[in-house]
């Protein structure tokens, strides 16, 4: 322990100086930054930002700078309805919120408060807020303080809403939750349920287990809460200094001397943790274990929701659970939970309990739960001590446990400087030797990047250190203390010898990648909850595991049970008056439950159809509609529908009355694949156009967008490009760093870059491919010069290269946004999303267009009840079931996901903030997707094939798409003819037919 | 044989022979009274028919239809076989590519399987488990193949490419899987890679089972060498093994075609790597032509067959 008081200063000393080396580099670029002046404002603004954040303090200087200070001297309260209503531009109203006036504050602009401190020192800020129901998202702000962010961490503020489980459906029967027609529990749905609570304003990521504290001079301040995320109504904001909690030593010591005592045997209560009273987010929902035996309640067959947490969704800090607890007899407890910590091995997870809303003393901020693959049954604990509770008898207690960092979270921090100072080193190191360094060649790194070497010995220093600390908490020498001291070995060798560092560059970047995943799992604090036990200490801990017998019978009965269960089938819901109709889906087994879940709720009560839902593999349909057992509506993307429709396998949908209704749900060209577009066929003249029409009704839609890293562009001096020329532009630039640009190739670049001039990819009809027209061929060359003269990378790991700095600009699909929001932690605000880069039109507009794909759904040939199929579609599609399967996705899923929807007004309800939303729709509103038509299959390998040529043996790109064009419209000509569709002669156009037809004619006039 | 006759039909006055029934009167007999043995049979047969036979006998059948599996199939005879050989590139490439492959990996991996298992066959009995499992490893564990991508991954952080770039072969990573001239070579080397397989266990199996003292009596009667000992010993001895190998080798170079769909993608550049297997799955997965992948599929069994009764013939030779 010694050691440790020792290490840290110096190690905050150290990260201080080299603060300042960076500091120095990021103004320079500031000050340049500022005196170009002509930036396009947005870019601009987005880059000072980057300039603040890159610029703030991290708290724990902050705190080191303020440690001398003086705690604040009186509490200062403002109520919410005082602000400043000059300097506030969100648009605010006053209102009545739960019957207290509150001010409404909307998820756009700032609220500023001017606060009359006394004295000057240290404050702890605290709020009361009414979360207002919306997305299933936390509260997100920004405090600035006389305009400016005091540290970093103040930028991300999270307030967490309050969510209940829906049980309103249960009605008489005595079970806990709802269950479907097979006898299984159903997850209830999460509900919002707001109610006025109080935020000390504290860390976002649970690195600082304290409030933060600001220190304030004596006089008037401003506090500027900046909305980033969601809605929230303040009631009232209070300063006041920070008043630490009592340690468990004096508690006891104070119980004993008012003589509490343990209270009887008999006076044990049970409280099931599935059932809580309240959530800070739907993602803590009821969950069921199978694996126990004596898991309360079991059973061999059926699902029964029986703990909370399982599969790591109680795990993200700052989400808590929270129960209500009445005794029967005044006296000392343990609380016992049977929980099961099998996720993070070599470790403890955290968890903090409030009683009534408040710590009892400091020790319960830092309970630890210690791994094991089995259920365990101990008392709540620091790791050393069980803690006992005094709670009187007929009172009624609320039970609060919040995900909490605990004693791991000032290592965490510790290591997460450490990694932004390594992976800054090796950007430094890349820019110089490039992806593959030649370790014979003298790069010369002393004169280069002294400062860096330095840098690599005392972060070596720091890692080592690190490694024994975590040895000391967790009390095992894991995997986790060897990763760390590899690194430190490595960067210490390297810090010494520059010869070393070429030698040893790849495994330095693959060892800070593993550390970097630890980071990310070591973040995360599952743990599962069966029961907790509130009971006398002298009674024997309840069984955690179930014995040898219980355990066969249990799994025998398992065993037999599974000859006589369905568990594909997810049940249909009987009471519908309707004839029901068979749904199949091939998502995953999650994504399919709340599909039946949300039939039950909305659609079989609304519509009276009962459907059946079945969850089948990919690729069972086509046999399955061979052998006439098909469903009557499944899911589909790509050229299936239209392949489908031609082949009369699937019904036309435009001639139902809500089509057009429907449609408008939709941008414009999102059915276009959908469209099965016939009309040009003279040999079936008949049944002209019969065939044509719409067949399926999107569900999903992706694009892409620019993804860049703002803190790269900041140190290079350049601005994001929004044309292609501009991009060229940049490009020496970044490639002099040996930085690449992640640019879609073959067929997707190649309609990217053509949609944006205006180009079709077919002609006349979908009869021939329109590759050889001049635009066409340009925008080939264009595409094949940017990977041939420009070297754009062909193959590589985007979401990896972007996180290191390799790669800081990139096009890839909007999804990857929530996915590095999630992941890439540790370059959180460096990055942002932007519409795609375009041509610069006549009129000085940009064309950035946007390929699209879409997946829907179909309406079989054969279903039974045409009608109640498309009630079906009509609503699943709906922006009420899109949004709110959306949101349960993200719930249920986790952050890192979200659902494309094709819908656009569900879009606006999906977890977006406005910002973001308002990135997104630009590109939204500006997408293309390409016509489906026969043979279109063919497209996509002679494209890839005059690709290639001209990318791997330098081939005129003109004239290798000139040689392959043919062989598609050969195939489409095939396969047209093969559907008794009107078909061109090779070299033939619709134009130069009618021309020969009218010349014919003339000659047989003549 | 006799008694038994007469147990069977006791109530037929006259003793029935052979001559006096026609042929198929006579195997119905002759049934009847083995009953048991076809009971016993059922099972496979019943198996073999419907998953084996049945399926040969319907892609025949269909290969002379158009069928796009939604729409019942329309009789067109020959027009499939017509177009596969007078109208369609592509299959004539295939045909060359699959013969290439089949032409080096098959004989190829079929002697190396005998002579890695002839040299295994020397090591003590400890150590040949060993290396048994070493060298049989690739082809049980399914995907490990993907190594080879790796390995030759297009990225410059690619193993063979960030090699070739640090000794400054190249600038630029080489996409070895993307480019019609390195897909073939590679596909034959991972091929042969993953081709120690069941025939190798047979050959070490077949190996092991030859009788010492055929070995000894081959001695006396004036062998010279190994290599006599193993042209008119061994090899004779263990020609049920040889035969095994054999088409298990034959069906898997003809039928190699997924590894090059996991490293090369589908269809490989230029149809470079484009073999029969490919073909095939190209009409019948992409196209919905399921009438003409038939077809495909018929010209290779029969190309399978044929290839089988060659090695019957050459196997015959072995020990002569």
């Amino acid at each position: 322990m010694k050691n440790l008081k020792l290490t840290k200063p110096i190690a905050l000393l150290l990260s201080g100086l080299m603060l300042v080396s960076t500091f120095t580099v990021t103004a320079a670029a500031a000050e340049t930054d500022n005196g170009s002046g002509n930036d396009s404002s947005k870019v601009g603004q987005s880059i000072s930002e980057v300039m603040e954040l890159l610029n703030a303090t991290t708290y724990a200087e902050y705190k080191v700078t303020h440690k001398e200070k003086a705690l604040g001297k009186n509490a200062i309260t403002i109520a919410g309805t005082d602000y400043d209503t000059e300097k506030t531009d969100a648009k605010v109203s006053v209102d009545t919120y739960g019957g207290e006036k509150a001010l409404y504050t909307p998820e756009l602009g700032t609220v500023v408060y001017n606060v009359d401190v006394p004295s000057d020192g240290l404050y702890m800020i605290e709020m009361d807020y009414y979360p207002i129901a919306g997305k299933a998202s936390n509260i997100e702000r920004a405090l600035r303080i006389d305009g400016k962010i005091p540290f970093k961490e103040s930028r991300y503020l999270s307030m967490t809403k309050i969510w209940k489980d829906d049980l309103s459906d249960i009605g008489e029967s005595d079970t806990a939750f709802e269950q479907d027609p097979l006898g299984n529990d159903v997850r209830p749905m999460a509900i919002e349920a707001p109610d006025w609570a109080t935020y000390e304003f504290k860390d976002a990521t649970g690195y600082y287990n304290e409030p933060f504290q600001y220190y304030l001079t004596a006089g008037t301040h401003s506090l500027e809460l900046e909305a980033t995320r969601e809605a929230v109504a303040i009631g009232s904001i209070t300063l006041k200094p920070y008043d630490a909690p009592k340690s468990y030593e004096e508690v006891s010591a104070e119980y004993a001397s008012k003589g509490y005592k343990a209270v009887s045997s008999d006076a044990t209560v049970k409280i099931q943790a599935e059932t809580p009273v309240r959530t800070s987010t739907s993602t803590v929902y009821p969950t069921y274990d199978r694996s126990s035996a004596i898991s309360e309640p079991q059973d061999a067959s059926k699902i029964r929701l029986n703990t909370i947490g399982k599969t790591t969704t109680w795990q993200s800090v700052g989400d808590w659970v929270e129960y209500t607890l009445t005794v029967n007899e005044t006296g000392l407890y343990y609380i016992v939970p049977r929980f099961q910590q099998s996720e993070q091995p070599d470790m403890f997870v955290s968890r903090k309990l409030y009683i009534n809303g408040e710590l009892p003393f400091a020790e319960a901020g830092t309970l630890q739960f210690a791994y094991d693959d089995e259920f365990q049954a101990k008392p709540l604990n620091d790791g050393t001590t069980e803690f006992q509770f005094y709670f009187e008898a007929g009172k009624e207690y609320t039970l609060r446990f919040e995900v909490v960092l605990g004693n791991m979270a000032e290592l965490i921090s510790e290591i997460e400087a450490s990694l932004v100072n390594l992976n800054q080193i090796y950007l430094k190191i890349k820019q110089i030797t490039g992806a593959t360094p030649d370790q014979y060649r003298d790069y010369n790194f002393i004169e280069l990047i002294p400062n860096e070497l330095n840098l690599l010995i005392v972060e070596s220093a720091n890692l080592y250190d690190f490694s024994a600390r975590l040895e000391a908490i967790t009390g095992e020498r894991g995997s986790n203390c060897a990763t760390l001291n590899e690194i430190a070995r490595i960067a210490d060798r390297m810090g010494r010898d520059e010869d070393e560092i070429a030698k040893n560059l790849s495994k330095f970047k693959a060892n800070i990648g593993t550390l970097g995943t630890w980071m990310n799992t070591a973040r995360k604090q599952p743990l599962q909850v069966d029961f907790f036990s509130v009971q006398s200490p002298d009674v024997a801990l309840p069984k955690a595991n179930a014995n040898a017998f219980q355990a066969f019978a249990f799994e025998m009965s398992q065993f037999v049970a599974s000859f006589f269960t369905d568990y594909n089938s997810l049940g249909s819901e009987a009471g519908g008056e309707g004839e029901s109709i068979s749904v199949w889906v091939t998502t995953g087994r999650d994504q399919s439950q709340i599909v039946r879940q949300m039939i039950n709720d909305m659609f079989t009560p609304q519509y009276g159809v009962p459907v059946e839902l079945k969850l089948v593999a990919g690729g069972t349909l086509l046999p399955a509609t061979l052998a006439g057992n098909g469903p009557d509506v499944a899911y589909m993307g790509g050229s299936d529908p239209v392949n489908y429709a031609i082949r009369n396998a699937i019904q036309k949908l435009d001639g139902f009355d809500t089509f057009d209704e429907v449609c408008a749900r939709f941008s414009d060209q999102a059915i276009v694949p959908f469209t099965l577009d016939v009309t040009d066929n003279p040999a079936t003249e008949e049944d002209e156009g019969e065939a044509a029409g719409v067949y399926a009704i999107p569900e999903t839609q992706s694009f892409s967008m620019l993804f860049y890293r703002q803190d790269i562009f900041a140190d290079l001096e350049i601005e994001v490009p929004t044309t292609w020329d501009e991009l060229k532009a940049i490009l020496p630039v970044l490639q002099s760093e040996y930085m690449e640009i992640a640019m879609p190739q073959k067929l997707a670049g190649f309609t990217l870059l053509y949609y944006q001039r205006d180009g079709e990819l077919y002609a006349d009809g979908g009869m021939r491919i329109n590759l050889d027209s001049n635009l066409a061929l340009d925008t080939f060359k264009e595409l094949c010069d940017m990977f041939t003269q420009y070297k754009f990378p062909l193959t590589y790991d985007f979401a990896n290269r972007f996180r290191t700095g390799e790669m800081p600009l990139g096009i890839a699909d909007y999804t990857m946004y929530t996915q590095l929001n999630a992941f890439a932690t540790e370059i959180r605000g460096l990055w942002a999303m932007m519409p795609l880069p375009g041509y610069e039109m006549e009129d000085g507009t940009v064309n950035n267009t946007a390929t699209t794909a879409v997946s829907g759904l179909v309406m079989m040939a054969d279903a039974k009840n045409p009608e109640n199929a498309w009630k079906y579609i009509d609503w699943i599609t709906s922006t009420d079931a899109q949004s709110r399967y959306g949101n349960e996705y993200t719930a249920l899923l986790g952050n890192g996901t979200i659902h494309p929807t094709a819908n656009k007004e569900a879009m606006m309800n999906m977890n977006w903030s406005s910002t973001e939303l308002e990135t997104l729709m630009a590109q939204f509103n500006k997408l293309r997707a390409t016509p489906e038509y026969p043979g279109s299959y063919i497209i996509t390998r002679y494209v890839d094939f005059a690709f290639l040529d001209a990318y791997n043996n330098n081939a005129d790109p003109v004239e290798a798409m000139l040689s392959q064009y043919i062989f598609i419209n050969k195939e489409i000509s095939r396969k047209r003819a093969e559907f008794g569709l009107d078909t061109l002669e090779m070299g033939e156009t619709l134009a130069s037919r009618a021309e020969e037809a009218a010349a014919a004619e003339t000659g047989e006039a003549e | 044989m006799s008694q038994n006759t007469a147990a069977a039909t006791p109530e037929s006055k006259k003793p029935v022979s052979r001559k006096d029934m026609t042929m198929a009167q006579w195997t119905i007999k002759e049934m009847k009274r083995n009953y048991i043995g076809y009971v016993m049979l059922a099972p496979f047969y019943i198996l073999f028919l419907t998953f084996t036979i049945l399926p040969v006998v319907l892609s025949v059948v269909l290969s002379f239809t158009t069928f796009n599996m939604l729409e019942p199939p329309v009789f067109v005879f020959l027009d499939n076989y017509i177009r596969l050989f007078l109208d369609d590139d592509i299959f004539l490439l295939a045909v060359k590519n699959t013969f290439i492959f089949a032409a080096i990996t098959g004989p190829v991996s079929y002697l190396l399987s005998f002579l890695v298992a002839w040299f295994i066959n020397e090591l003590p009995p400890k150590i040949r488990a060993i290396v048994t499992l070493v060298f049989y490893a690739p082809s049980i564990s399914g995907q490990v193949y993907t190594i080879w991508a790796t390995l030759f991954s297009g990225d410059s952080y690619g193993w063979v490419n960030g090699w070739l770039m640090q000794l400054g072969f190249i600038a630029e990573p080489i996409q070895f899987f993307q480019n019609a001239t390195y897909v073939m070579p590679l596909c034959i080397v991972v091929a042969l890679w993953t081709s120690l397989g069941t025939a190798f266990l047979s050959f070490i199996a077949g190996l092991q089972t030859v009788d010492k003292s055929l070995y000894e009596a081959a001695a006396v009667d004036g062998i010279k060498n190994r290599w006599q000992e193993l042209w008119y010993i061994t090899l004779p001895v263990m020609k049920p093994q040889l035969m095994f190998g054999a088409v298990m080798a034959i069906t898997g170079s003809f039928g190699f075609g997924g590894i090059v769909t996991a490293l090369c993608g589908f269809p490989s550049v230029d149809y470079a790597a484009h073999t029969i297997m490919h073909h095939l799955e190209d009409y019948g997965g992409q196209r919905f032509e399921v009438g003409y992948s038939s077809a495909i599929a018929t010209i290779l069994f029969f190309m399978m067959v044929g290839a089988n009764a060659l090695i019957k013939k050459l196997l015959s030779k072995v020990g002569q």
